[in-house]
């Protein structure tokens, strides 16, 4: 029970895009609403593109010194050593990048752990609020029929008003 | 210097205590069966809120799980949506879990 008298009430920002990053919002809230809590995230900024229809969300490992670079394959000790690949390379090798999201996805996928898109129709199914960000779909210029239905457009107001009587609220 | 504080944490009451018994003849009939064996969190949680939606109340539902973070879970989500823990189990890497549908 929340504070308010009605379900335990989670409100959500998703301020980031990478493929990393995408996976707190759409994890936690999915299991909010499993754990029959009321959810709302507020996809804004860089976080938006994560309500497109097509979703590209990449990891970006340059300027990430935290983040392990594993092979998805090979032998269990090759699978765990970490690579050290310093920024420099990180940072001017083409399709670095495509490289590490496609080695992430691999890994995630071996590992059992769901796909974005797998998490966002949980998400749907289970009646959380997805708010799109009116401002910033003007600012960098998207346009709406390329965001998925459920996708619910709004401000900062709608977000507060929700969040107003929330028992979790936290800014990814 | 200021009291000691006690930081023991509070005992959480459980409805119940789940039942660990090796003994599968008197395991619960379960009405439906979810395998999450390879998945990882959330999936499992997940999956179960699924399932146990699609049973009538009373009925049990049977989880098979790989993933050691599941014990923790399912007490939490058992704990957060009422469903009852009333048997589970632990062997060769699999985690199982007889859920039954309170509501």
């Amino acid at each position: 029970m929340s504070a308010n008298g009605g379900p335990t009430r989670m409100a959500l920002i998703a301020s980031q895009g990478t493929l990393d990053w995408a996976y707190p919002p759409f994890i936690l809230a999915s299991t909010g609403a499993a754990l029959d809590m009321e959810v709302a995230v507020f996809f804004t900024f860089y976080g938006l593109p994560l309500l497109m229809k097509d979703l590209k969300a990449k990891v970006a490992p340059h300027a990430n010194p935290a983040m392990p670079m594993k092979m998805p394959f090979g032998p269990e000790g090759f699978q765990k050593f970490s690579w050290p690949i310093p920024n420099f390379i990180s940072g001017v090798v083409p399709g670095f990048e495509s490289f590490a999201t496609s080695m992430m996805k691999e890994t995630f996928e071996k590992k059992g752990v769901a796909t974005i898109e797998e998490l966002r129709e949980a998400c749907i199914e289970s009646d959380v609020r997805l708010i799109a960000c009116q401002m910033t779909m003007d600012v960098f210029g998207f346009d709406q029929k390329d965001f998925i239905a459920a996708a619910e457009l709004g401000g900062a107001a709608t977000f507060l008003e929700f969040a107003a009587d929330a028992d979790i609220t936290l800014f990814i | 210097m200021s009291e000691p504080v006690d930081t023991q944490p509070t005992p959480v009451e459980t409805a119940t205590e789940p039942i660990e018994t090796q003994d599968p003849s008197s395991d619960p009939t379960p009405a439906v069966e979810v395998d999450c064996r390879g998945m990882n969190c959330p999936l499992p949680i997940l999956k179960t809120k699924k399932a146990i939606g699609t049973i009538e109340i009373g009925q049990i539902l049977y989880l098979v799980a790989t993933d050691p973070g599941s014990i923790p879970d399912i007490a939490a989500f058992s704990r957060r949506t009422g469903h009852e823990i009333v048997q589970q189990r632990e062997g060769d890497g699999e985690y199982t879990f007889w859920l039954r549908r309170t509501k």
